[in-house]
């Protein structure tokens, strides 16, 4: 798995989950927040509850779920993630993680989905 | 049994009344109420404050069900307490436990876990076990001190809790902590101890468990004094730590865990 984040694909597949988000209402507090363990792709706010948002954004060949883009490994790693914000934030609160699958469209736009609450802590 | 305590001297009364439940108190009250002997007087007495401090217990157990009360009426059926113990101590697991009661059970004296003995949790714990539909038990230990482990083993032992439940909980009600993807609805009670019964039976039931665990592990690590202060920084705990050093159980420090590990020194990029 790449850093999407260095592909200028991924990048705009993130400005476009952003935009996305925003307009389901979401408020964007971070993107890319890096930390020596890794990556955190979009921490937002929605009624407030706080959102950790992994973004995967698949080029056009490729295609499948979101329930197989995410490892555990990965879902692992973002939980740590998760709460090393939380801690720097000082506060418990009501927080939750989400998917945003985002795949190019021929017509040159981005087609985007939303999966709230996709996985906990295990 | 009316006729034995109208025959009964008053010294044999008053030990009646001494190892006697609620029953014996309002027949005493009942059978010695117009009895002028000022030792007949003395022992009703007695025996309405009991029965009227008695009131006041099931009073306030009924309001620790306020939460539950609602539930239950909305049609919710297993509505569990989720409750964790050992986030401060300097070594041992962060127990979790979930406990789904049948309606509402007196649990007399259940209160903030604190403020018990622990005699009396595990008077209250062996209680809860006998009552309860179903408890479930979550163990997970921090990877280090810092506040991030602690919690994400906290929230791990939390989930761990609900998953061992033998069945599966419609309502989850916390202690203020919000358990992030899990498919219940779920409200946080904050102070959850003393205002919500479940919630305070999960305390009692994690603290028994943590402290039998600490105590077992004395067994391994007898140099600590786990038995005595379960892991908590007592003075015993931290001369032992100074003379034996860290043992597996012992949560790491920063300075301790290498550098190669995932979680050590992270930063904002843009700190």
């Amino acid at each position: 798995m790449g850093r999407r984040s260095t592909t200028a694909v991924g990048r705009a597949g993130e400005e476009a989950a952003c935009q996305f988000l925003t307009a389901q209402g979401y408020r964007i507090l971070h993107r890319n927040l890096r930390f020596r363990a890794g990556e955190l792709d979009v921490v937002a706010e929605e009624d407030g509850t706080l959102v950790f948002v992994e973004v995967k954004t698949r080029s056009g060949s490729s295609y499948g779920t979101a329930a197989e883009a995410i490892t555990p490994r990965k879902r692992e790693q973002l939980v740590r993630l998760a709460f090393i914000y939380l801690a720097r934030q000082g506060q418990e609160r009501p927080c939750r993680f989400d998917v945003v699958t985002v795949a190019p469209t021929p017509g040159g736009g981005w087609q985007c989905e939303l999966i709230r609450n996709a996985f906990g802590i295990r | 049994m009316r006729m034995n305590i109208k025959r009964m001297s008053l010294k044999q009364l008053q030990a009646l009344i001494n190892d006697g439940g609620p029953e014996v108190y309002a027949q005493v009250v009942e059978v010695l109420g117009s009895d002028p002997r000022g030792g007949a007087q003395k022992l009703v007495r007695q025996c309405r404050a009991r029965l009227e401090a008695l009131e006041r217990e099931r009073e306030r157990l009924q309001r620790m069900y306020t939460y539950e009360r609602q539930l239950w009426a909305k049609g919710y059926k297993l509505v569990a307490g989720i409750n964790e113990v050992g986030r401060g101590p300097l070594a041992g697991p962060v127990v979790a436990a979930a406990v789904i009661l049948p309606g509402e059970v007196e649990l007399f004296g259940l209160e903030d876990v604190k403020r018990l003995s622990s005699k009396r949790r595990k008077e209250l714990y062996d209680l809860i076990q006998e009552k309860a539909v179903a408890v479930g038990i979550g163990m997970v230990h921090p990877d280090g001190i810092d506040e991030a482990h602690v919690m994400l083993a906290t929230y791990k032992a939390m989930a761990k809790a609900v998953e061992n439940l033998p069945v599966t909980p419609d309502y989850l009600l916390t202690d203020g902590l919000h358990l992030p993807g899990v498919s219940q609805p779920q409200a946080p009670i904050p102070g959850g101890d003393s205002q919500s019964c479940s919630v305070a039976a999960a305390a009692v039931v994690a603290k028994v468990a943590r402290d039998e665990y600490m105590i077992e592990m004395d067994k391994q690590y007898p140099q600590y004094g786990f038995a005595n202060h379960k892991g908590y920084g007592t003075q015993e705990h931290r001369l032992a730590l100074q003379r034996y050093g860290p043992c597996p159980l012992h949560r790491k420090s920063h300075g301790v865990v290498q550098e190669a590990a995932p979680l050590t020194g992270v930063l904002f990029a843009d700190d």
